[in-house]
């Protein structure tokens, strides 16, 4: 991000500032949605293979996005989170990118 | 050697189930059965992840056509090859994703996961999508059981 910004003294003195965050730099949430067609065995089953979950685990999340509707399955960096987010699509369930705000 | 999962249906049973499925599977070629998409707002990242995805549920739904071929129509019996388990899972999720939306919108939710379903209350062509709706959740049922006992 560059920004102008009017210096002292009457002149204009430019000033320039770097800033090295974008729009997709950050911290990213891979969220699963609800819906009402998925088995409960397949979405933990798409767990444990997509995101290399262990079954206990595969089991809370499944039972979050069953019972609250959502579950952020997993938190990083945007590429990787791309990734999981594609596959998880390619698997059928209804996925999105959140960012993270709380790492902002 | 890789091994193969086999199953056997009473192919006069399944028949028009699975005749109301080969109905629809031309039109899932086509469009995606999840509202799913890629982040952001870029064109063009948007056509290319949109194009892959279909790409990749035309393979689901390939399996699924090979599966319930001519010979499964007679014979009622089908095997599904270990590398292909997962297109066959997939393509059974299409499959009802696509029910849900088109010959099952009608039902709600509940009754439709509890199986608290009068079929007389059915339309001749939702009680075939119901069968089929069934069918094809125990088709997963079974498979991810071998496989991911």
């Amino acid at each position: 991000m560059v920004s102008l910004i009017g210096g002292s003294g009457g002149s204009f003195a430019p000033e320039t500032s770097i800033d090295s965050t974008t729009e997709l730099s950050g911290v990213w949430n891979v969220i699963v949605l609800n819906d009402p067609v998925n088995l409960m065995s397949y979405v933990t089953m798409v767990f444990k293979k997509v995101l290399g979950m262990s079954g206990g685990d595969a089991e809370v999340h499944m039972m979050e996005v069953h019972e609250l509707g959502r579950s952020v399955v997993w938190t990083g960096e945007r590429e990787k989170a791309e990734t999981y987010l594609y596959q998880l699509q390619e698997w059928h369930l209804t996925a999105i990118l959140e960012k993270n705000e709380s790492s902002a | 050697m890789s091994r193969q999962l086999e199953f056997r249906l009473d192919a006069d049973a399944i028949r028009p189930i699975v005749q109301h499925v080969r109905g629809f599977l031309l039109e899932l070629g086509e469009e995606l059965a999840t509202p799913n998409g890629a982040p952001g707002d870029d064109e063009i990242m948007s056509d290319f992840w949109s194009r892959d995805l279909l790409d990749s549920q035309r393979k689901d739904i390939a399996a699924i056509a090979e599966l319930f071929d001519d010979d499964f129509m007679e014979t009622g019996r089908a095997t599904v090859d270990e590398e292909d388990v997962d297109l066959v899972l997939k393509g059974c999720t299409v499959i009802r994703l696509k029910l849900r939306e088109s010959t099952l919108a009608s039902i709600d939710d509940e009754r439709l996961e509890s199986g608290e379903l009068r079929l007389s209350e059915l339309t001749n062509e939702q009680e075939g999508g119901y069968g089929a709706y069934v069918l094809f959740a125990s088709l997963q049922e079974l498979i991810i059981s071998r496989i991911d006992p």
